[in-house]
């Protein structure tokens, strides 16, 4: 039930009705019209923030960032590429929108102009609305982002370039609603053996901090999937036994996930080809044994073996001419019996699977090769987000149309 | 709670106009308001809905009336609640607000997204004049935001 009343409305006053009086739409008590605005899609939002000073600041209201991020549904978030060279731009796609192809309110473009040492940058993940950036050489994290406010701030010491190799991972503490930034930096020793750190950094702190503890194989970290505060990665190590660990944002120690219990040692000598990701808020793995189809494991109850179901099974066109195998990584479910996936890391497909088919998906506006994940965009600014209070919040201008 | 149309008995209600609707219970409960009237013994009778006037009542009782309907389809509602917000702008609000008095959820929400889609896609000169919204900003406010929003204007 809504229940914020700002503005005084028809039903704060005491004398009832008489007849039908007309009532307009800026009479209706706050949380309603909130009710409202947070269920437009991106563009008309921006639109209605300049149609009157009140809806101007109902929208730009925390309360109403809060409303709209519970309620928005999961979009895309592309970023062009050409052989390998990622844009400046990032692409933000309602896939609501029945007619993507054609409408151009799909998409809404951003121009992340910062300063990166390395021409281009690229999304580390995303968490709550918000992205990391890193540069696109080494992998390290430069800045948190929220393309919707146009909001971000440094992470500090970001300057390693070339001497080293950096997986990073941001994500959320479930408990203190900390956010940080992990970082495992692997560098030769003098001993010529390579070597791993672990440091994490918590926003609006001022250093990052070493992380103790050891594990001996980052293999698979790279397609690690962060959720319920943790990041997680398929071991690919052939003499490491585990076969998922995860690192726990909220106390900064590592621990093992079980695997399906079904998984055999075939699976586990097949691991380096195994992804993981998150569907439907799900933990998932994804595994491509050499055959006309690759599985979809998902484990439906956090932490419980017993939970890890083959939930989809994708039927994948051979390509003979190659000899190469397509990789395909699931983003999300889209409604009528649809998997969206990212297919060789440049294009967007949707798996019929009743049909057991593939449809390419077409963009309005997007023409080139795109890298993409899922995205919760948020109107909720980073500065309520930071613990301390040694956070600056800048901004880059908004100016974009597509 | 479980009432069966059969065993349902009849309910009063008395909007701000003074207008008396008699309603089956089983359909006055779907507004979660006079169920908690009715679960603690307080359901006076006529209940007096002093937010309420009688002709919005009455469209109100008409859509419990048809999602109470145990027989209705999932599609058929569907179709059926297209219809129902087929209705002049100043009918749209006052049944939002005897919603959200009421507490009937699934009535707010098909309202509120009735008129969602009415501001769906709009520019916002075209919204002002379909809400009949006065411009009260300075045109160099106007300007400012403009630029702030750009990515809204092609």
């Amino acid at each position: 039930m809504e229940t914020s009343t700002r503005r005084r409305t028809a039903a704060d006053t005491k004398e009832p009705y008489q007849q039908q009086r007309q009532l307009s739409i800026l009479e209706l008590p706050h949380g309603i019209l909130v009710n409202i605005l947070s269920r437009l899609p991106f563009k008309t939002i921006y639109n209605c923030r300049c149609v009157c000073k009140a809806w101007l600041n109902l929208l730009l209201d925390p309360y109403f960032a809060e409303t709209h991020f519970a309620k928005s549904p999961t979009c895309l978030l592309l970023q062009p590429t050409r052989n390998r060279f990622h844009s400046r731009d990032l692409y933000m796609v309602d896939l609501e929108i029945p007619d993507l192809a054609d409408d151009r309110d799909a998409l809404v473009k951003f121009h992340a102009d910062f300063h990166f040492p390395t021409d281009s940058f690229e999304v580390v993940n995303s968490c709550n609305g918000f992205l990391c950036l890193c540069d696109s050489v080494c992998f390290e994290p430069y800045y948190v982002y929220n393309p919707i406010t146009g909001e971000y701030v440094n992470i500090p010491d970001g300057r390693r370039l070339s001497e080293c190799y950096v997986v990073s991972r941001f994500g959320v503490c479930p408990k203190s609603n900390q956010y940080k930034v992990v970082r495992f930096v692997g560098r030769f020793t003098v001993q010529d053996t390579f070597k791993w750190e672990t440091e994490i950094y918590t926003l609006g702190t001022d250093n990052w901090r070493a992380v103790e503890g050891t594990f001996s194989s980052l293999g698979g970290l790279p397609s690690g999937a962060v959720l319920n505060g943790a990041l997680h990665w398929v071991v690919t190590d052939r003499r490491n036994s585990e076969f998922i660990s995860c690192f726990d944002f909220e106390d900064e120690g590592f621990r093992s996930i079980v695997p399906p219990s079904q998984f055999g040692m075939h699976h586990k000598k097949r691991r380096k080809w195994m992804s993981l990701g998150v569907l439907g808020g799900c933990l998932y793995i994804c595994d491509f044994p050499f055959d006309d189809h690759f599985d979809i494991w998902v484990m439906k109850d956090y932490g419980i073996r017993e939970s890890w179901t083959k939930e989809f099974v994708i039927q994948t066109p051979i390509t003979y001419n190659t000899g190469l195998r397509d990789f395909y990584q699931p983003i999300r479910l889209l409604g009528d019996g649809e998997i969206l996936m990212l297919h060789n890391n440049k294009a967007l497909v949707s798996y019929n699977l009743k049909e057991g088919s593939f449809l390419d998906l077409d963009i309005y506006g997007v023409q080139s090769d795109i890298d993409a994940i899922a995205y919760n965009p948020s109107f909720v600014s980073l500065k309520g987000i930071a613990m301390g209070q040694n956070l600056k919040v800048l901004k880059v201008k908004p100016r974009n149309a597509v | 709670m479980s009432l069966s149309p059969s065993t349902s008995k009849m309910l009063s209600l008395k909007s701000s106009d003074g207008k008396v609707l008699e309603v089956e219970e089983h359909v006055a409960v779907l507004c979660e308001t006079i169920k908690s009237l009715v679960e603690d013994g307080c359901a006076d009778s006529p209940i007096p809905l002093a937010n309420v006037d009688g002709a919005t009542l009455g469209n109100v009782m008409e859509w419990c009336k048809k999602h109470a309907d145990q027989k209705a389809s999932a599609d058929d509602l569907e179709d059926w609640d297209a219809e129902f917000v087929e209705r002049d702008q100043g009918e749209l609000y006052h049944l939002i607000m005897a919603a959200n008095y009421l507490n009937i959820k699934g009535l707010l929400d098909l309202i509120c997204q009735k008129v969602a889609d009415m501001i769906k896609g709009k520019h916002p000169e075209k919204i002002r004049e379909i809400f009949n919204i006065e411009n009260d900003f300075t045109p160099e406010q106007q300007e400012q935001i403009r630029k702030d929003n750009s990515w809204a204007f092609e």
